[in-house]
């Protein structure tokens, strides 16, 4: 860089920061600092419990998007390979569906039209766990199928020179090393999903973390502390298990073989 | 067996194929190709890149299919069921340029894998087969080792290895050594010249003459998606009986 290119950077540098501070005395000049002193968490601690229990179900569709989307996207994810074209076809059409439209109108469709269809009532909670699950394998299919091509081809091909069995071929050659590959962005979908179960919660009221913070509001009329803790914790453990997952994507790549 | 340990007159035809034909979209890569091997043949099939010497090769394992004409393979013909093609590919092992091992494999696991879920033996069994292969191939203290870890003539040996696991009465190799540095293709070529020489049935495709000179009985030259040359190395080193060939052999002697 030459002498000239560094002192324009510095200058650069000095007002960038000379604006950011602009801005925030701006904020700290309007601040209604009376509210900020009378923020009552206590609020917050005579509804442990609720939260508490609201987080276990915030966890649980976490959990269960996980788990249920990477089975299913695993199991569809092979079926997109598959030379039958109709279930090519139908995977397709599954994974376009469910990404290619709002989760909130998927559970609210799946909780008060699918009822109507078939004539089974479902609660909140069972419509809230088969939405996101559904949505979850949609994503998880598109991730485990970029895994899957991703085992260079070759292998495969010594697989079906072998004469090996295909579940053995797809469990044993393909499976292992596309996992492998595809761990951090499996991780990486499921902290949005962990983001998302505030949509369940909301639409269908399955009594989440949100939720359960949505009524502390309601019951004490206070809407700052609820809602910003809510957003605390989502913020601190969403961004804990970014961290967590970029240290393991990092570990991952360097053990490479 | 008569005449020769890999001469002409070895068994029975164990791969037949009558007028086969290879179509890519509207593009022909096999155009009726007919031949015979048998049982304990060493053939070498050389010819210009292109000719259809791959698409050949793996047809006869089913790794592409067939669009014409047929491959009988130890009495199981091609085009088939599933069935049919898994028979086929236990009976024929396949070596790649590419080596194609499973790197997140051990090498004893890339070895006993198929033996234990394609031909249902045991674990024991199949352990003492892959010390008993590696130790043939000359890398028998690597087993513990991921492919990674070694060098690629040592990888294309535990390929070669791999596929001889499976018993296999047929081996077919598709340029096993293109893919190797100068001072590893020897170790490779010797493994193969020492299979050739213990009966195994092999189709080779390769640029190494040497080795066709040394252990192949027949030569098969390959363009244009024929076989336009059916001779012995010796014959068919020393006289041109088609043009190409005469062009072919000018540049790679
Ligand atoms: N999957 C495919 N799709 C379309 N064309 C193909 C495919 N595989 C092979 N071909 C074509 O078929 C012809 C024969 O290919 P093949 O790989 O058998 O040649 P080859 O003799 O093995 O050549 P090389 O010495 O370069 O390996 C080539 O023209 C190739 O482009
Ligand atoms: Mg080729």
């Amino acid at each position: 860089m030459t002498r000239a290119g560094t002192m324009a950077g510095l200058a650069n540098r000095w007002g960038f920061h000379a604006v950011l501070l602009a801005l925030g005395a701006l904020m700290l000049a309007n601040l209604n600092w009376p509210l900020v002193q009378s923020f009552e968490f206590v609020f917050i601690w005579e509804y442990r419990i609720a939260l508490l229990k609201g987080f276990g179900i915030t966890l649980l569709l976490t959990v269960e998007a996980g788990v249920v989307g990477v089975v299913f996207g695993t199991l569809f994810a092979i079926g997109s390979q598959s030379a039958y074209s109709p279930l090519r076809w139908l995977v397709g059409a599954y994974v376009e569906v469910f990404r290619n439209t709002p989760l909130l109108v998927q559970l609210l469709w799946i909780h008060f039209a699918l009822p109507l269809v078939t004539g089974i009532n479902t609660t909140a909670l069972v419509s809230g766990i088969i939405g996101i699950g559904l949505q979850a394998a949609a994503y998880y299919t598109e991730i485990m199928r970029a895994g899957i091509q991703a085992v260079p081809r070759g292998q495969v091909e010594a697989a079906h020179a072998l004469g090996l069995p295909a579940w053995t071929r797809w469990t044993r050659v393909v499976l292992p090393p596309a996992i492998r590959t595809v761990i951090p962005a499996l991780l990486n979908q499921n902290i949005s999903f962990f983001k998302a179960t505030a949509i369940v919660g909301l639409g269908l009221l399955v009594g989440d973390f949100f939720t359960a913070a949505l009524r502390v509001s309601n019951d004490t009329f206070h809407f700052l502390e609820p809602l910003t803790f809510a957003a605390a914790v989502y913020l601190v453990l969403g961004w804990q298990a970014g961290r967590w997952t970029l240290r393991l994507e990092r570990r991952l790549s360097r053990g490479e073989r | 067996m008569s005449e020769t340990a890999n001469g002409t007159n070895g068994g029975d035809p164990i791969i037949r194929c009558r007028g086969v034909v290879k179509r890519f979209d509207d593009f022909t890569a096999l155009d009726a190709v007919s031949t015979e091997v048998r049982t304990g043949e060493v053939v070498c099939i050389v010819g210009p890149s292109g000719g259809g010497k791959s698409t050949f090769l793996r047809m006869i394992n089913g790794l592409e299919g067939i669009d014409g004409g047929e491959i009988v393979v130890d009495g199981i013909h091609l085009p088939g069921s599933k069935k049919d093609i898994q028979r086929v590919r236990r009976e024929v092992g396949m070596v790649f340029q590419s080596f194609n091992l499973f790197m997140h494999m051990s090498v004893r696991e890339n070895l006993i894998l198929a033996p234990m879920t394609a031909r249902k033996i045991g674990r024991a069994a199949a352990d003492e087969r892959a010390e008993r292969l590696l130790e043939r191939v000359g890398i028998g203290d690597q087993i513990d080792k991921y492919p990674s870890q070694l060098s690629g003539g040592q990888q294309q040996r535990v390929a070669i290895a791999r596929a001889l696991a499976m018993e296999p009465k047929v081996m077919l190799f598709d340029e096993p050594t293109s893919a190797l540095d100068p001072e590893m293709i020897k170790e490779v070529l010797d493994v193969m010249v020492e299979l050739a020489e213990s009966g195994m049935t092999m189709l080779c495709v390769t640029h190494e003459m040497s080795f066709a000179r040394e252990a192949a009985g027949r030569v098969l030259f390959m363009a244009d998606g024929q076989i336009l040359v059916d001779a012995p190395p010796a014959r068919f080193f020393s006289e041109a009986e088609d043009e190409r060939q005469a062009s072919f052999l000018s540049k790679i002697l």
